[in-house]
């Protein structure tokens, strides 16, 4: 009840001081060519896209151009009936907000203490606005609708006005003024707003339509004028103030300089290590001259005979170390020099084997895993290469009783079989498998010959006889 | 085109100006002279007066004749300044419907803003007169402790007189803004200034074309007239009563003549040493026999009189400049008394420095005001003025303190919050009353407005928050609002100081200045033309005789003297009466006759 109030009338507390602040939005692109893109939509008419483009006319069209001349843009006809520019949103100037931006970094706790006692005001956000290197508006994305919107502002003009009632939370005192760094000279901080008082008072544009930018531009001079206000006045706040914002800038500063320093350290070290191995390299190609020098004045048979040396003893080093294929091609090289020095062939000879075993080792390894998980034509061509390699006469019996499993050219099985056959004569399970083949291959008069070679070698078994007796019948 | 004059409406003087082409002019009036005196008097006739002409006829009309009305502007009927001047003045103030002040003349009475409007008129019609173009809109300054009554008050004034005032500024800011016009500089400066009847000290900064008033302070009783009073009553009238046993203060017409001696006698002594007050009948005793007074005044006797009075404005100074907080540059005088020496070497003295040359302290004021309303209609930004709030905004809280929301001082536009909360468990609805003033205790400021903020949650005392903003704006205009912070509901008023006059009052006021000013405007015809008749008439008479001789003879002649004869009692009838188109065609006739007799002389030869 109003009555039962009104008794109570002006009995109040008072509490500390308290604002409302907003926090900022997250927009499109601030360029001018954006914004006249933005605008073409094949309805609009060149007049109506510079009218509504906010620009001045031979701006408009200038940018206009450009894109014509980047092939962005087009002129495709007379003007069909357009709407009328709609209305863009400006942000709302009016949404609660706390910002959860970290304050005070690298303040002394006495000065934060104090300067919470001045709400709002007394916020240091925790990093500056203003990155190293870059523009008052940083990365701050402005929406081009914002821009657009027609009224006797500038873009520029209508960029700092959204940049600082946006921005107005997360900027210090100095940002916001947009001086370059924090002072507590009063008279560098009155001249400061008196520049900012020139562009923003209510005297100073009364002639000028800023048409929804109005109470934008009313809210960020209230602001500032009360800043300056509890700047001029309060010494100690000032001097605080601007003492918190020097040493969160410092702790800024430090803490790129850090990550800097690391990342500088970092790429120290591989410039060292590179310089390193560059060094290293020229020394020995120095050396490698210095040495071909010295062939050279020994004459061309002395030169044939100590390249074959060096191959050799490197090939041997490779050996060593178990680097197979390139010991076989360095000793290659060395029976190439000095073909008659037979202790060079036999080293080759050996590596050659080796390294091709080894190979064929890994094929063959290959060539089961594929086998394992059924790809049968990748394991055929890893067994393949394997047997070329290293001609093993299990491994190519292994390989042709695969391919005909997997009813794969008969006449390839029949080779690797007989190549078998012709490594290891003896075995009599390569001869029974040969003539297998070569019986399903319709080759029975072979398949017979084989057979025999297979009684003659071991006589008592069961199924060369059952073999040669089935065929005998046919 | 459009022009925004400035006008200076001073407790003792006017004073009007213009931007023109870019630098700015004080205009005269009619009589020659730059400030015109802010006297209002009814003639026994019942025409208005004003200026120069009423402040003549104040002597012989003292009782009709109303000076030093700003005095009264805005203030309460029971207000100290009202009672002093109830008491001292010679004119009749009486209670206005409003709880105002209100003057009684010839038995009509007069609000202040009226009489104010009476003065911006006569300023308003020199600019017209010089331009030769309507003027609709104004810039009038104000001493800058007058608080938002009185401010209200003066454009209550400019409107009864059709006049917008578009913005009211502060006096020492204008004379700050005159004299740091057009000068890039970069300094702070005081501007002392002492007029008739008040005292004001301003320090401000300027930078960049930035005016910004950082401290302001005055005294609203303290001026030339407490200077002039001290010389009538601590030295004339003392010394008259010692002689003849008569207080001269029993006779209002005696008294405005020795207002008058003694400020003549103030302001000769301001370049000569020594002067002669010579008053013959002064006043006459029962017994007949007439009293003169007859009195010599030294420099230093007038020193020696009011040296107190110029002692208190440097201790205003001195409170001032430490509430600046900065050390003044320069210093600017401005005002008609600061042209006494002993105010030049105090303040001298007290700064440290010698006061700027070159700036005419009664038309600083006004110049200040004109560019600051050419700055007004152009953006061109050469000047800008940051005035601040002359005194503490706020409202009453618990035990009826007042809780400052916006300091004095403060530069506006500005706005500010403060939370506040219930005091009461299950209190529903509070009272937001607004304060302006200094006082720590709510009810000894000014009222400015009320409301009620309601559908308040009941709760527990403490618990629901209310806040409350105060917004200023570029106009000095006050708005609250109040907002409970749980439903978001809000209430808002506009805090307009009344100046003691209602809506209607100023609507009516202002429609009968209007018609006034048609009934000037057709007595001024009837004059011209009843003087035009006149001449005519003259110029008859005058050949007349001659004419007679000539003609006489004839029976033509005798009928033509017969209808001259007529003419001219037509127009001797028509002079006597009111009528203007009587007079017109009396007048064409008159010069018939005129005509016809010229032809008869030339005949003759
Ligand atoms: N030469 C002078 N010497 C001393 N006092 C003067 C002189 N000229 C004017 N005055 C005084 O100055 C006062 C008027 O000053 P002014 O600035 O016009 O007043 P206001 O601003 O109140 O209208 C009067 O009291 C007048 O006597
Ligand atoms: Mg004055």
């Amino acid at each position: 009840m109003p009555i039962e109030g009104a008794q109570a009338l002006g009995e109040w507390e008072s509490f500390p001081h308290r604002l409302d602040r907003r926090d900022a939005d997250t927009l499109g692109l601030p360029e001018d060519e954006a914004i006249i893109y933005d605008l073409v939509d094949g309805r609009h008419t060149i007049e109506q896209v510079c009218a509504r483009s906010g620009l001045q006319q031979n701006e408009a069209l200038g940018v206009l151009f450009s894109l014509l001349g980047q092939g962005l843009i087009a002129i495709t006809g007379t003007a069909a009936t357009a709407d009328t520019p709609s209305p863009a949103a400006l942000p709302a100037n009016d949404g609660p907000a706390r910002l959860e931006v970290l304050p005070f970094r690298g303040v002394s706790p006495p000065d934060v203490q104090f300067l919470k006692g001045y709400g709002p005001l007394g916020y240091v956000p925790g990093l500056p606005t203003r990155e190293p290197g870059r523009d008052r508006y940083g990365r701050f994305p402005f929406d081009n609708r914002a821009l657009l919107m027609r009224c006797g502002l500038t873009v520029a003009q209508k960029k700092e006005v959204i940049f600082l009632s946006q921005m107005l939370p997360r900027l210090d005192h100095f940002e916001f003024f947009d001086m370059d760094e924090p002072t507590d000279d009063r008279r560098e901080l009155k001249k400061a707003f008196f520049i900012f008082t020139k562009k923003y008072h209510p005297d100073a544009r009364r002639t000028l339509d800023m048409g929804p930018f109005e109470p934008y531009v009313a809210y960020i001079y209230r602001h500032a004028a009360e800043v300056s206000e509890l700047l001029q006045s309060d010494d100690r706040f000032r001097a605080t103030y601007a003492r918190a914002v020097k040493a969160r800038n410092r702790a800024y500063r430090e803490g790129l300089e850090s990550l800097r320093e690391e990342r500088e350290s970092v790429q120290r070290q591989d410039r060292l290590r590179e310089a390193k191995d560059r060094k290293a390299e020229i020394q020995k190609r120095l050396e490698r001259n210095a040495k071909a020098r010295r062939l050279v004045s020994r004459g061309p048979e002395m030169e044939r005979l100590n390249k074959a040396e060096r191959f050799h003893r490197d090939g041997m080093l490779h050996y060593e170390q178990g680097d197979l294929t390139t010991a076989a091609n360095l000793l290659r090289l060395a029976v190439t020099y000095d073909p008659r020095n037979r202790v060079y062939e036999q080293a080759f000879e050996r590596a050659d084997r080796e390294s091709k075993s080894e190979l064929a080792g890994r094929y063959w390894e290959r060539g089961e895993t594929e086998q394992s998980v059924g790809r049968s034509e990748e394991a055929i061509a890893a067994y393949t290469r394997a047997v070329e390699l290293a001609q093993d006469p299990a491994h190519a019996a292994h390989l042709a009783r695969y391919m005909v499993d997997n009813k794969k050219d008969l006449r390839t099985a029949m080779a690797h079989a007989e190549l078998a056959v012709a490594r290891a004569p003896q075995n009599v399970d390569y001869l029974v498998l040969l003539a297998k083949i070569q019986e399903s291959a319709d080759l029975s008069t072979k398949a017979r010959a084989t057979l025999e070679r297979a009684k003659v070698l071991d006589g008592s078994r069961e199924d060369v006889k059952q073999a040669l007796n089935a065929l005998k019948k046919k | 085109m459009e022009r925004i004059i400035g006008i200076d409406l001073g407790t003792t003087n006017s004073c009007v100006a213009i931007v023109e082409g870019g630098s700015p002019a004080v205009l005269a009036n009619k009589g020659g002279y730059k400030t015109t005196p802010s006297v209002v008097a009814i003639s026994e006739n019942g025409k208005r007066l004003v200026g120069h002409i009423a402040k003549r006829q104040a002597v012989t009309n003292a009782s009709n004749t109303v000076y030093a009305a700003k005095r009264l502007m805005g203030r309460r009927w029971d207000s100290a300044a009202v009672r002093t001047m109830v008491d001292t003045m010679p004119y009749e103030i009486i209670e206005g419907p409003n709880d105002d002040a209100r003057v009684k003349l010839r038995d009509r009475v007069y609000s202040v803003p009226e009489i104010g409007s009476i003065i911006l008129q006569e300023m308003r019609l020199i600019a017209e007169e010089y331009t030769g173009e309507k003027i609709e809109k104004a810039v009038v300054t104000v001493p800058a402790h007058f608080n938002d009554a009185q401010r209200q008050a003066t454009k209550d004034a400019g409107r009864i007189a059709g006049l917008d005032v578009v913005r009211i500024i502060n006096e020492p800011t204008a004379a700050a803004l005159a004299y740091g016009f057009g000068k890039d500089m970069d300094r702070t400066i005081a501007v002392y200034d002492l007029g008739g009847g008040t005292f004001d000290i301003s320090i401000l900064e300027i930078s960049n074309g930035v005016f910004e008033v950082l401290a302001t302070a005055g005294d609203t009783f303290l001026g030339g007239e407490d200077f002039d009073g001290r010389i009538i009553m601590d030295y004339l009238v003392m010394e008259f009563a010692r002689e003849h046993q008569i207080d001269l203060r029993q006779d209002g017409m005696a008294l405005q003549r020795l207002r008058d001696a003694a400020e003549k006698a103030k302001i000769e002594l301001s370049g000569v040493r020594e002067t002669e007050i010579h008053l013959p009948f002064i006043i006459s005793t029962g017994s007949n026999e007439a009293l003169h007074l007859q009195k010599t005044l030294t420099r230093e006797k007038l020193e020696a009189l009011t040296i107190d009075l110029v002692d208190r404005t440097i201790k205003i100074c001195a409170k001032t400049i430490e509430e600046a907080g900065q050390p003044v540059d320069d210093v600017l005088l401005v005002g008609g008394m600061t042209r006494m020496p002993l105010v030049q070497e105090k303040v001298r003295e007290f700064f440290g420095k010698d006061p700027l040359k070159g700036v005419h302290p009664d038309e600083v004021v006004a110049t200040g005001a004109a560019i600051q309303g050419a700055a007004l209609l152009h953006d061109h930004q050469s000047v800008l003025l940051l005035d601040v709030t002359p005194m503490s905004l706020g409202i009453m809280i618990a035990g009826g303190l007042f809780s400052v929301l916006i300091g004095a001082n403060t530069t506006v536009p500005c706005s500010k919050s403060h939370i506040f909360t219930t005091v009461r468990d299950n209190q529903t609805s509070v009272k937001i009353m607004v304060f302006q003033g200094e006082h720590k205790q709510a009810a000894k400021n000014d009222l400015l407005g009320e409301f009620i903020l309601t559908g308040l949650r009941p709760a527990s005392k403490g618990e629901v928050e209310i806040e409350v903003t105060f917004d200023i704006n570029a106009d000095g205009i006050v708005s609250v609002s109040a907002k409970n912070l749980e439903t978001g509901q809000e209430q808002a008023i506009t805090v307009t100081a009344t100046s003691g006059l209602t809506e209607e009052e100023i609507r009516r006021m202002a429609r009968e200045n209007q018609d006034h000013m048609v009934d000037v405007r057709k007595g001024e015809e009837l004059e011209q033309a009843r003087q035009d008749v006149q001449r005519i008439i003259a110029d008859v008479e005058r050949v007349f005789p001659r004419v007679r001789e000539v003609l006489a003879g004839s029976d033509f002649g005798t009928d033509a003297l017969h209808k001259a004869s007529t003419v001219l009692d037509r127009a001797a009838e028509a002079v006597e009466g009111e009528d203007v188109t009587e007079l017109r065609t009396a007048g064409e006739a008159l010069n018939r006759t005129l005509n016809m007799f010229k032809g008869v002389l030339q005949k003759v030869g």
